[in-house]
């Protein structure tokens, strides 16, 4: 068949009756499309799977309200848009906005007097029983205005024409992100289909709710805002993180903040910064363990509303309205609050928990379709169960003839009529409710959609000039807090930097032990001494690892590489740094996350085989993936990570542990007696020292040594080449300096004093006068030398305890650093609590 | 009338150093038709500002934070409070219990919240083999209550270290045995299973008298907060009832806070984050002060 003659063929199968859905504005934009190729069409399908695939849009319609629904199925655009008249959406938009004002009331009132419950009008239960009612928000909001600033309604068209309001959102409106896209996609991917048409724009809308929401607060250019969501755990994350992104906001999690002088603030590195005003994408519950008696959320975060510090959007308890029993009632309350004949009849609702309903229901089961109390999809399977065990769970809706949308299906090679939904977006504000000219048009295979999750979605159009006033201000984008590098961030950061370098750091030391194991497997007391050293360099009692060693190589060897339940192994560690790594995605490349993530497979695949008689344990596999890979993962970020503020807590992290791993090793060797000889001025002596030259080649380091000194492993130039070689990576004065010019560049704190103090520490050992080191003392007091480095590693450690306190968790004794307060606490750090 | 002086001790030691403590105290003791509260102080040891909102059941609640690091978290409270004997008209209590259900219903919005289930007193068929043997209908209402209450007292073993706070009123009508807090949970299911609203109550109680004797005993629930049940009675009246020392809540029970269940009235809720918990020691010690112009 001929490509054109397909294309016809392709076209004929169905033809365009002219349904409510369809308009001669469609009919022309079929027109259009008729014009490509079926191959062309295919292509620009495959661009619109391939941009929505890459945002990682699901084609879910979850929300925080229903339970996660994450999958891999994506979502699909229908190049056909779902076009509205303007008579018919001015219709819309005025039923609406009469069901906004009226649902603003009811909040108040169910919140403060309760009027429509004490007069009657609604039973009890519907209200007091209601699971997303709390009681620890009555009273909190003194003025209508408050409940709710943006919401959003689902619409569906009978086959006479009639809307109904299926569904309403005044707590976290779903899938905005998915409204403003599908535009964006609609454009890249089919822009003729815009020519020489007048289309009311929607991109706008997240600025128009940011200035929506600056009208909140007193001192609007200063509010500091942010969205607060539960993260990457949620399937909404990619909605939240568009808005974020849209509106300029910081996307922060309950984690992210902490109530300080009872005002809510966001952890960076920056300090804390106050925070004025949260857009809510969290259900209520989860906000504040304090007052919601649970687990999860920022404590005290309900006490910064109460005492007005903070404005919460929308407020927590508007989730009432995702329970679908409210939804008989509905009319009741459009009628209650506004004396008027709703202009939007909501879909008529029956409560299977009322017995006589019920049992009329069953009757006539057929001709209703049943619904989850909230909004889960349901197969009919389970919904007969159901409706047999727990059907208060359920609501009952007459079956209604929908009107349909004509949509294609390229895989059938047709147009199918498929009945669809609408969901209107608004802001709302104390004058006026302005709706989102266009919205998410979701079409559905089958006419019970309550009870399905996948959609396809089209781009809704208004045609004509835009009606709404513009915004006559100029909008101004809060760039400043945009800029914050989040503490949550930083720590996660920080730790990878830890982990990668502890793991390394273990895999050359086991590397060579294991060398000097398969060397002299009847002579192992000459590793003895590096055993202790990496005993103490891993946390563990000196002479632990010595020990064990001796019992069984084999069992000691996976004890550090693989075993899951050492906190001090490889595997231990690895798993450490890519659970922090996880927390990133949005900000470590994927190539990276690709390596590490790998990395943790194939070791916890080895880790599966524990060492048996039978079966000895093979290391060297272990560590030299780990040797590649981890180099590989530093590699790659280097070259592909952002190098700002982040990338130095990443370095921080890793010069903080090397220097401490070089330091304890060290503290370990020259403690001993039997490397370092008592009495005997080390010069003196011409046998190399064995112990020295086998940890300076675990530190990968030995020929560094060598071209530095040109002679042999001795006591003090190889501490001197450990404590103060300047060009060797591993050695103290390298990683000091470092430390000191990345606290450098946070100009308010007195830690960058505190690695200034490290080097001098350094330069101050004159190695000359504290060596040779006399082992047996009086006193058992330690030799000046190793006092000098005890001291160094307290100093060091206080350096980490600061780092922590000062940018991540805020609550040092007298380093807690309020944005507002700068100044002052620059010179005089007081602390917090008098 | 009678004037208590109550010390309240609570305090945290941690295995190792926390921060970020925060918390909300419900230990203010109320002020009502019964019961006036004089002076109360809070300190908090390490050092920490209060902020005090009133919640949903008219409770003084009191936010505090300790952000910085600290081994140990001390709370004292001290409270100075008169409290006379509730007095409750006679005819109000001489009404049977069907009568009493007819006007509640009257007024139904009001108290719905003290009959509804809650996580830790559910509400239904489970307590329908006591309703028909405590609660029958036609029994006048003051008097199926006081033998409920002693039935409770003689046939539930007071017994500490079995239940916690998360006990539910079903556990503790199968195992029939717990604490104050167990007791009046049970009996708050009964009640409200039998359609009469009743309430949760956490307060202080005297237990050692100045002058014990054989007659009157110590009571029960001595070291820390103690816990009853009101029960609203046509009128609007609310009635004490201590099942756990059998006796009606009059002078000597001291009101702090009420709501449906104890999960709405914890003396301290708190988060914090580091070291685990190593000890928590709670102490109550209720004083009575010389009335002036009333010997005692």
């Amino acid at each position: 068949m001929s490509e054109k003659k397909h294309q016809q063929e392709f076209f004929r199968r169905k033809s365009f009756p002219t349904t409510p859905g369809s308009s001669p504005s469609t009919d022309s934009i079929l027109k259009k499309l008729k014009r490509f190729s079926e191959k062309q069409l295919k292509s620009r399908y495959d661009a619109v799977e391939k941009l929505v695939r890459g945002l990682g849009m699901n084609g879910f319609s979850s929300s925080p309200e229903s339970p996660n629904l994450r999958g891999e199925q994506m979502l699909s655009l229908d190049p056909l848009p779902h076009i509205i008249p303007t008579e018919e959406w001015e219709h819309l938009k005025i039923g609406l906005q009469q069901r906004m004002i009226a649902f603003q009331r009811f909040f108040h009132d169910i919140y403060t007097q309760r009027k429509i419950l004490k007069e009657g009008f609604l039973p009890l239960d519907i209200i007091l029983d209601n699971p997303e009612f709390y009681r620890e928000c009555v009273g909190l909001f003194s003025s209508e205005k408050s409940f709710f600033r943006w919401a959003s309604c689902d619409l569906a068209k009978d086959s006479s024409g009639n809307w109904h309001v299926i569904r309403d959102h005044f707590s976290i409106p779903p899938l905005l992100s998915y409204a403003l896209q599908n535009r964006r996609t609609q454009n890249q991917i089919f822009p003729e289909l815009f020519e020489g048409r007048l289309i009311q724009p929607v991109a706008t809308f997240p600025l128009e709710l940011l200035e929506n929401l600056k009208q909140l607060v007193a001192n609007p250019e200063e509010a500091q805002i942010v969205i607060l969501s539960n993260g990457a755990t949620e399937s909404s994350e990619f909605d939240h993180s568009y808005l974020a992104r849209k509106m300029g906001l910081p996307l922060v999690q309950p984690r992210d903040l902490t109530v300080r002088k009872a005002t809510l603030h966001y952890r960076t590195i920056q300090g804390l910064r106050p925070i004025h005003i949260a857009l809510r994408c969290i259900s209520s519950n989860h906000l504040d363990p304090l007052t919601f008696n649970g687990i999860d959320g920022t404590p005290g975060l309900m006490d910064c509303l109460r005492i007005g510090n903070l404005q919460l959007v929308n407020a927590p308890g508007t989730g009432i309205i995702g329970h679908r029993p409210l939804l008989k009632f509905t009319d009741a309350i459009v009628r209650y609050y506004t004396r008027e004949v709703p202009i939007l009849p909501s879909l008529p609702t029956q409560r299977c928990k009322d017995y006589d309903e019920l049992e009329n229901l069953l009757e006539k089961r057929d001709q209703y379709y049943f619904a989850h109390q909230f909004n889960i999809p349901l197969s009919p399977e389970q919904i007969s169960s159901a409706l047999k065990e727990a059907p208060e769970t359920l609501v009952a809706h007459p079956r209604i003839s929908w009107a349909k949308l004509p949509t294609f299906n390229l895989a059938k090679n047709e147009i199918q009529e498929l009945p669809f939904t609408i969901r209107c977006f608004a802001t709302v504000s104390q004058n006026s409710i302005q709706l989102m000219s266009g919205g998410l048009t979701q079409v559905w295979k089958k006419p019970d959609f309550l009870n399905q999750s996948q959609f396809i979605a089209k781009d809704t159009w208004i045609e004509g000039a835009e009606t709404r006033k513009t915004i006559s201000t100029p909008l101004t984008l809060p760039t400043q807090t945009r800029q914050l590098l989040g503490s949550r961030l930083a720590e996660s950061l920080y730790w990878i930097g830890r982990y990668l370098e502890r793991a390394e750091a273990t895999a050359r030391f086991l590397y060579i032990l294991d060398e000097i194991h398969q060397e002299s497997t009847h002579q192992t007391s000459r590793a003895i001494p590096l055993w202790q050293a990496l005993s103490t360099m891993t946390g563990h009692r000196s002479d632990y690892l010595p020990r064990l060693y001796k019992k069984d190589h084999a069992r000691v060897s996976w004890y550090l590489t693989l075993d899951p339940k050492n906190s001090s192994s490889i595997l231990y560690s690895l798993r450490q740094a890519k659970i922090n790594a996880s927390d990133l995605l949005d900000y470590i490349p994927p190539e990276a996350w690709t390596i590490l993530n790998r990395l943790n497979q194939r070791l916890s695949d080895l880790a599966q085989d524990p060492p048996t008689e039978s079966s000895p344990f093979f290391i060297r596999e272990s560590l030299d993936l780990v040797l590649n890979q981890a180099s590989a993962f530093n590699g790659m970020l280097f070259r592909t990570m952002i190098h700002d503020r982040g990338r130095d807590f990443l370095n921080l992290g890793s010069y903080l542990e090397r220097s401490s791993l070089t330091l304890s090793c060290l503290i370990s060797l020259y403690s001993n007696p039997q490397v370092v000889f008592e009495n005997s001025h080390p010069e003196e002596t011409d046998v190399e020292n064995e112990t020295l030259s086998l940890m300076l080649r675990s530190f990968c380091t030995l020929d560094n040594y060598r071209r530095e000194f040109q002679f042999r492993s001795l006591p003090i130039p190889v501490a001197e080449f450990l404590l103060k070689g300047r060009q060797a990576p591993i050695s103290l004065l390298f990683c000091f300096e470092r430390l000191q010019a990345l606290l450098k560049r946070d100009p308010m704190i007195p830690l960058q004093a505190q690695a200034h103090q490290l080097i001098d520490h350094l330069h101050g050992m004159d190695l000359a006068e504290l060596f040779p080191i006399q082992h047996s003392r009086k006193n058992e007091e330690l030799p000046p030398f190793l006092k000098s480095l005890h001291e160094m590693r307290d100093r060091l450690e206080k350096l980490a305890e600061e780092v922590n306190d000062h940018y991540f968790s805020h609550h040092g004794e007298s380093k807690i650093l309020f944005m507002n307060e700068e100044s002052e606490q620059q010179n005089t750090p007081s602390p917090v609590e008098s | 009338m009678k004037r208590y002086s109550i010390e309240h001790l609570t305090s945290y030691q941690y295995q190792g150093s926390v921060s970020d403590s925060f918390g909300h105290l419900r230990i203010y003791p109320r002020t009502n038709a019964f019961q006036k509260l004089l002076s109360h102080s809070v300190e908090l040891q390490p050092a920490s500002d209060l902020h005090a909102y009133e919640d949903y059941f008219g409770n003084q609640v009191k936010f505090f934070s300790v952000p910085s690091r600290h081994a140990s978290l001390e709370v004292i409270a001290r409270s100075e409070v008169s409290v006379i004997s509730s007095t409750i008209p006679q005819e109000v209590l001489e009404v049977s219990i069907a009568e009493a259900r007819q006007i509640y219903h009257s007024r139904h919005h009001e108290h719905y919240d003290f009959l509804r289930p809650t996580a830790l007193v559910p509400v239904g068929h489970h307590f329908t083999a006591y309703i028909k043997k405590h609660l029958s209908p036609s029994l006048c209402l003051k008097e199926a209550l006081l033998q409920f209450n002693q039935y409770i007292h003689s046939r539930f073993q007071y017994q500490s270290g079995k239940t916690d706070v998360s006990t539910t009123a079903l556990k503790v009508s199968r195992t029939k045995r717990g604490v104050c807090q167990d007791f009046a949970h049970f009996m708050l299911g009964v009640l409200r299973s039998a359609g009469i609203p009743a309430r949760y109550v956490s307060g202080y109680i005297e237990t050692a008298l100045p002058e014990a004797s054989v007659d009157r005993p110590d009571l029960i629930g001595s070291a820390a907060t103690h816990a009853w049940v009101e029960v609203l009675l046509p009128g609007q009246h609310w009635w004490g009832l201590d099942p756990t020392n059998n006796i009606e809540a009059a002078d000597r029970h001291i009101v702090i806070a009420t709501g449906r269940d104890y999960n709405d009235v914890p003396p301290l809720r708190g988060t914090y984050r580091g070291a685990k918990l190593e000890s928590l020691n709670v102490q109550v010690h209720v004083r009575r002060l010389k009335s002036p112009g009333s010997p005692s």
